[in-house]
């Protein structure tokens, strides 16, 4: 079996929040269409490393690679990578003064430079992909938090990019808005885009993804198969955190 | 019913039943809002008769029994307003000494100023026209009354009365809402040399009142500048204004930027958005919006405290109105000149403050 190159690769990162040891030696590689969920204990620096790829967080220690781009204090690469990588947060974060629309044209138009007409266009297209395009005219604050969330996956698409990081993207939703979005990311991953999400949907997990990645005290303790996983944890912190998570 | 015979139908006349129904709101809403109960009652029969009291006295003295033309103080009587002086003087109040025959410039200034409204009050207008607008305003008003090109030159000791506080105001209020967005951009910024000057710099200014600078800039500055260079006087006072009002706006803006998500910073950075274009689109906006009700707080007081240049000797409206009144025709009559500065700056502060009641209830409109 070849390997393709991988479309992110972490070399021995570390991270510290003063004393604080955020991300331990973390090693990582993830191959392009792959699928990995990252799941761990609250605190195990699960966000602090997905958000380490597009540098909203920094690195202290180690290399990150991305699409073939080495991180690095140089805002041109920086730039490629944040175009490469697209992101997912838990609150949102959509713009609340600007319409639906425009959130979705706003990195086309002000970081690419296409005319309106041509993003409004782009943006239509993907706001139909998430089902929400009636909604095109409102205010993010109009809307529900599942369709703020689908708002947000369709923006993070309109710049095409080559990954997709989802931090916690269910975790701020009332239940009975969970599953439209998770619907969302699945169609996503079944188009074959690499996807790294931290949740805390084992379900989601266990249909989507390739990999699975349990961290705990900022150290990756175990990667394995979801099926091998869910049936049979190789570490007894994950067979504990297991218990807890699917208790209910 | 079909249509066609609708038009049969008897035409009743509409007039009277539509005069007893807003009759008989006005009735209702006077139950509701001034006689609900007894307390409400007691205080609207005392505060009407309060009215009855002193509205009628009032009027006679500032409309029915005053003078409004005739010649010289023995036209005025003694216990009615006189308005006299203020019809003979009305071109100085205007324009001060500007010469008559340039005083078209302060007429199209004038009309630049107020053509800024319809501007500011229309919601269809692009923003980045207002912007343009703004920032455009300050020069054309200094190009315009100042002079340049193929306009005389005038000096600043022709500047006064209303002309001069409308010139003030608006460049001040004009330019020192960019210059306050960067100084609060300034101290959180993560270079620290950049982040303490800032930082000294508001801390200073607000500790120091705005007289002493506009004495500092109008007396001192002289001594310092090496020989034979000046500073235009009205320049010196407008800088003054501007960095003066621009550290207490940029306390402002920088509560209402750390008001705002971490998240908007790095949903914008995340698309590849850069720190300026993160700050002009995403953060500003927000902000500003925000920080309406205290901005414009700030905005009408800049413009009242132009009113402070008559301390070095710059006449605005005010110290106009009371120069007229120390002639020894018109001595005593005071309160005529100060009721039309308080008509005055009643108007305009009004309107900058109904300018920050729509802006709100315009954002009121896109959160919900």
């Amino acid at each position: 079996m070849t390997n393709p190159a991988p479309i992110i690769s972490m070399t021995a990162v570390n991270k510290w929040y003063g004393e604080y040891h955020a991300l331990r030696d973390i090693s990582l590689e993830v191959a392009p269409g792959e699928k990995l969920v990252i799941c761990g204990p609250s605190g195990s620096g699960k966000s602090t490393l997905i958000r380490c790829i597009n540098n909203l967080e920094q690195h202290n220690d180690g290399d990150i690679n991305v699409d073939g781009v080495l991180l690095s204090e140089d805002l041109k690469d920086l730039e490629a990578i944040r175009l490469t990588v697209g992101m997912v947060f838990q609150q949102f974060n959509l713009f609340p003064h600007m319409t639906v629309l425009d959130n979705c044209t706003f990195g086309l138009r002000r970081v690419l430079g296409q005319s309106r007409a041509k993003a409004e266009k782009k943006a239509l297209d993907l706001l139909d992909r998430v089902q929400i395009a009636n909604q095109a005219q409102k205010f993010p604050g109009q809307l529900s938090g599942g369709q703020q969330q689908r708002v947000a996956i369709a923006r993070a698409l309109t710049m095409d990019p080559k990954v997709m990081l989802f931090d916690e993207p269910t975790s701020a939703l009332d239940p009975e808005m969970i599953s439209e979005v998770l619907e969302v990311m699945k169609e996503l991953a079944n188009d074959g885009m690499t996807m790294l999400c931290v949740t805390h949907e084992m379900g989601f997990a266990r249909e989507v993804a390739d990999q699975i990645i349990f961290m705990e005290e900022g150290s990756v303790i175990e990667r394995n198969d979801p099926i091998s996983f869910f049936e049979n944890p190789r570490t007894d912190r994950a067979k504990k955190f297991l218990n807890q998570i699917l208790q209910h | 019913m079909p249509v066609h015979e609708i038009s049969n139908l008897p035409v009743t006349p509409r007039a009277p039943a539509a005069t007893d129904r807003s009759f008989a709101s006005l009735a209702q809403w006077m139950r509701r809002n001034l006689f609900q109960d007894i307390t409400s009652t007691l205080i609207t029969v005392f505060v009407g008769l309060i009215l009855l009291w002193q509205i009628p006295p009032a009027l006679d003295w500032l409309v029915f029994s005053a003078v409004f033309s005739g010649e010289g103080r023995q036209a005025c009587t003694a216990d009615a307003a006189c308005w006299i002086p203020i019809f003979e003087y009305f071109n100085v109040f205007v324009y001060g000494p500007y010469p008559a025959e340039q005083e078209w410039r302060v007429n199209v200034a004038f009309l630049l100023g107020l053509l800024a409204f319809p501007l500011l009050f229309s919601r269809r207008m692009p923003r980045s026209l207002v912007l343009a607008y703004a920032a455009l305003l300050p020069v054309a008003l200094w190009l315009l009354l100042k002079g340049g090109g193929f306009l005389e030159v005038m000096p600043s000791t022709v500047f006064g009365g209303l002309m001069l506080t409308f010139f003030l105001g608006t460049i001040a209020m004009c330019l020192s809402l960019p210059v306050s967005v960067l100084l609060a951009l300034g101290r959180q910024s993560k270079l620290p040399i950049i982040r303490w000057i800032c930082v000294i710099y508001i801390e200073f200014v607000r500790a120091v009142p705005l007289l002493t600078f506009l004495f500092m800039a109008s007396l001192m500055l002289q001594i310092f500048l090496p020989g034979g260079m000046e500073i235009d006087r009205l320049l010196r006072i407008l800088a003054v204004m501007i960095f003066v009002s621009a550290a207490y706006k940029a306390e402002i803006l920088r509560g209402a930027i750390q008001a705002l998500p971490k998240g908007q910073f790095e949903a914008s950075y995340a698309m590849g958005c850069g720190y300026w274009k993160t700050i002009f689109f995403i953060i500003m906006p927000q902000a500003l919006r925000n920080s309406v009700p205290a901005l414009i707080n700030n905005f009408i007081g800049l413009f009242k405290e132009t009113t402070l240049v008559m301390i070095v000797g710059l006449l605005e409206l005010v110290g106009t109105i009371r120069a007229v009144f120390q002639y020894l025709e018109w001595i005593g009559l005071d309160v005529e000149g100060l009721i039309v500065v308080s008509f005055t700056f009643f108007v305009i502060c009004f309107s900058i403050a109904q300018y920050g009641a729509h802006l709100e209830r315009g954002i009121e409109a896109s959160r919900h």
